[in-house]
């Protein structure tokens, strides 16, 4: 039961991670075809800081036990907390106010996902996916 | 234009994915479960399904099995996407038919590979494939994606 519990956790955590990476590539895309750098920019940076939160992850969750009371687990989201916050910085406030027509659904998506992980290491609670 | 079955249960996987693979130029599909996925690889013929593994209804794995069963459907390439990393998991997906294998979070690179590298395979050696309209399509997009490399 515990083994399903934590297996469940596991595919609830990475699912906003990789959120984060696929909208952000997306996005990117998007802007690289408006020729707008400023979102060119704004993606990578989400982009990567998705990427050392996905390694993250994975490293951690090689190591962690299925006991719910493993201090590794409460290490882990100390860990992506300022990641998570950066993300979040990013994407509330932007370097120069974004074409919401073209980027606004992919942003708020990657809000969401940042969000849901955020609700993960502030409350104890898993995020649902 | 090549048609690709995406079968996911996720909403932000199905649209994300979706909408990369309609910049490349394949027409999408989209299956919410494994049953709507069988459903609709009958209905739609694609010339190639993406497969999320944990799906509601009737799990990938399942409805992997029920179209590699049918012998109207089985020369479809099926690519199994899943978020576990794990070897055991590209085994299972193998033996219950998938033709290849990619995880999550998806590289669209390598994914695009795996996609042109199936559909070539599956023109040269099905002989009913390559009577498919998107026969030309889909090599021509292989070569495409070469020139731009």
């Amino acid at each position: 039961m515990a083994g399903e519990h934590f297996r469940k956790l596991k595919h609830e955590l990475r699912t906003p991670v990789n959120h984060i990476i696929g909208y952000s590539e997306l996005m990117k895309e998007t802007a690289g075809d408006a020729d707008d750098s400023t979102i060119v920019t704004l993606s990578e940076q989400v982009n990567q800081l998705g990427k050392s939160l996905a390694r993250k992850l994975e490293r951690a969750l090689m190591d962690i036990s299925v006991e719910s009371d493993d201090p590794k687990m409460q290490e882990l989201r100390f860990s992506v907390l300022p990641i998570v916050r950066e993300i979040v910085g990013v994407l509330t406030q932007p370097p120069a106010r974004p074409n919401m027509a073209l980027y606004g659904k992919d942003m708020e998506r990657m809000k969401q996902a940042a969000d849901q992980l955020m609700n993960w290491a502030l409350t104890n609670k898993a995020p649902e996916s | 234009m090549p048609k690709i079955l995406l079968v996911e249960d996720n909403e932000m996987n199905r649209d994300m994915l979706s909408r990369r693979l309609a910049r490349r130029g394949y027409e999408i599909t989209l299956a919410m479960d494994g049953q709507e996925g069988v459903m609709l690889a009958r209905s739609v013929q694609p010339d190639m399904i993406l497969m999320d593994m944990s799906l509601p209804v009737m799990s990938g794995w399942e409805a992997t099995k029920v179209l590699k069963d049918d012998p109207q459907l089985r020369s479809i390439p099926v690519i199994a996407l899943t978020a576990h990393a794990m070897s055991a998991d590209r085994e299972k997906a193998l033996n219950a038919g998938c033709d290849d294998f990619d995880t999550k979070p998806i590289d669209l690179e390598g994914l695009l590979k795996k996609i042109e590298a199936l559909l070539k395979k599956n023109i040269e050696t099905d002989p009913t494939a390559a009577q498919s309209p998107n026969r030309e399509a889909a090599l021509h997009m292989g070569s495409q994606r070469k020139q731009g490399e």
